[in-house]
């Protein structure tokens, strides 16, 4: 029996990540692991990439009886799964649109319709919130201006961030994007910028649509400069937040996305 | 973690929604959280990464019912010995994921239609179909972003070596039961997997194909 070199280590490091080796190698291997750095590195780079890879599947959200068995098995109590609720209601308050009509208005608007409710409803829950006349009459009158916009807009997509949750709306006002901004962090002006991009479904990469700044958690409208893409060439929208001013050659950091709505 | 710090630590998660990257929660200090017996901190995490692990356990598994029983092991594993997750030795979605993948793939060797399953499994390596046991019910545009970093990445691979890490990956097969799959030796499957694994990596941190975890 040939002796053992480190290039057969590697590929047990390589079977170990992928949880495919049989259990004999895989208790061998476990022992020379606990002891070697340089399998511990191909192991966790190894990982790392599976990781990525592990989005290269369908997206489908999991039953209400998942997160239910969780909180029974974990001990969680009725009060706790009432904060819960509350906590979810907090992050990411949604008005569900009106039941389904013999001669509903398009989607778009259904959704423009939904963005209102939710804008006047997070609005008015602020108001309450902080309990400042000034600082009321000032969200009203950004208020009026929200519903005035999106009174001549229709609504492309809902945006939301990498757990799931509503930070604004891509409409559509005339020849030009813009985004209602409500839980984007405002960025420094001066160093970085947001950038928007349509997302095509056929692979090919992302095109940049154009840049804006946020300024404010509150709701905001902000428009994007440059020119959106020819409709039904892209499946949605990602934000990425990008340091310096100019669009770069390829997105970074997602902090939000949406599909387009038909 | 003292009243005090949790009373606010609680308030913060309730009050202000953590937005992506904006480090307003990170997942290790939920992952603390947990280990101080928060209930609300397992459900952010589950709030972040339910969708993701239970998309990858329903790929492996194909099966629904499957899947939510390794959904619910994984979350529950984290809630039961948070310290498992060491911060030093990578991310928490990294880590989250590696789970999931051996808790689906233990699932699968476990059960008694394995057989039938990694037929259809095999079908769909072997056909180039990789993507979609069923259609689509969810997908975003962010996660499209990552993903289709992802296919670039692995469309950059020789169709040998993309081949072995996805039989062994989505598959659930061991390096020998590839070979026997592919009639290939042993020791070639291995060296496949190694130097596709090496160019993934390297195509992935370039910059072609990776992108962040959730936060």
């Amino acid at each position: 029996m040939r002796r053992i070199d480190h290039d057969d280590f590697d590929g047990l490091a390589v079977g170990w990540a992928l949880h495919a080796l049989e259990p004999a190698e895989e208790q061998a291997f476990a022992e020379h692991l606990a002891t070697c750095d340089r399998c511990q590195q191909l192991v966790s780079e190894s990982e790392e990439a599976l990781g990525d890879l592990a989005y290269d599947v369908s997206m489908v959200e999991p039953p209400p009886q998942v997160l239910e068995r969780i909180r029974h098995e974990t001990g969680a109590t009725d009060a706790m799964a009432g904060r819960s609720r509350r906590l979810e209601e907090s992050f990411a308050p949604v008005i569900p649109l009106a039941p389904r009509a013999s001669r509903r208005p398009p989607r778009w608007a259904m959704a423009a319709i939904a963005a209102a409710v939710v804008l006047i409803a997070l609005l008015g829950w602020n108001v309450v919130l902080q309990n400042r006349v000034d600082e009321a009459q000032r969200i009203a009158a950004q208020r009026e201006r929200v519903i005035e916009q999106l009174g001549n807009s229709s609504t492309r997509a809902i945006l939301t961030d990498g757990a799931n949750r509503q930070v604004g709306y891509v409409i559509q006002r005339g020849p030009s994007l813009e985004i209602v901004a409500g839980g984007l962090a405002p960025n420094d002006r001066a160093r970085t910028t947001y950038v928007l991009w349509a997302v095509q479904g056929s692979g090919e990469p992302p095109q940049a649509v154009g840049t804006f700044d946020v300024v404010r958690t509150s709701m905001d409208v902000r428009s994007v400069s440059g020119s959106p893409p020819a409709p039904d060439t892209f499946t949605g929208f990602a934000v990425t937040k990008e340091q310096g001013r100019k669009v770069p050659q390829q997105p970074s950091q997602v902090v939000a996305s949406g599909a387009v709505l038909s | 973690m003292g009243l005090v710090t949790n009373t606010i630590f609680v308030r913060t998660l309730v009050t202000r929604p953590p937005r992506a990257r904006s480090g307003v929660v990170s997942d290790v200090d939920l992952v603390r959280a947990i280990a101080d017996g928060q209930h609300v901190a397992l459900e952010e995490i589950y709030a972040r990464y339910g969708r993701i692990v239970f998309s990858l356990a329903r790929r492996i598994v194909v099966d629904s019912g499957l899947a939510e029983d390794v959904a619910q092991e994984v979350f529950l594993a984290l809630w039961r010995d948070p310290a498992k997750f060491d911060v030093n030795r990578g991310a928490f979605g990294t880590w989250l994921l590696s789970l999931t993948h051996h808790r689906a793939v233990d699932a699968v060797r476990r059960e008694e239609s394995v057989r039938r399953r990694r037929n259809k499994v095999a079908e769909q390596v072997t056909s180039g179909a990789l993507t979609d046991i069923e259609p689509a019910v969810a997908d975003q545009a962010w996660v499209t972003v990552r993903r289709d970093r992802v296919k670039l990445a692995l469309g950059n691979l020789p169709e040998p070596q993309r081949e072995a890490i996805t039989l062994a990956y989505f598959g659930g097969y061991t390096q020998r039961e590839v070979a026997a799959l592919t009639g290939t030796p042993l020791g070639t499957v291995k060296t496949r997997m190694l130097a596709g694994m090496r160019r993934l990596r390297e195509d992935l941190a370039s910059g072609d194909g990776t992108a962040g975890d959730l936060l």
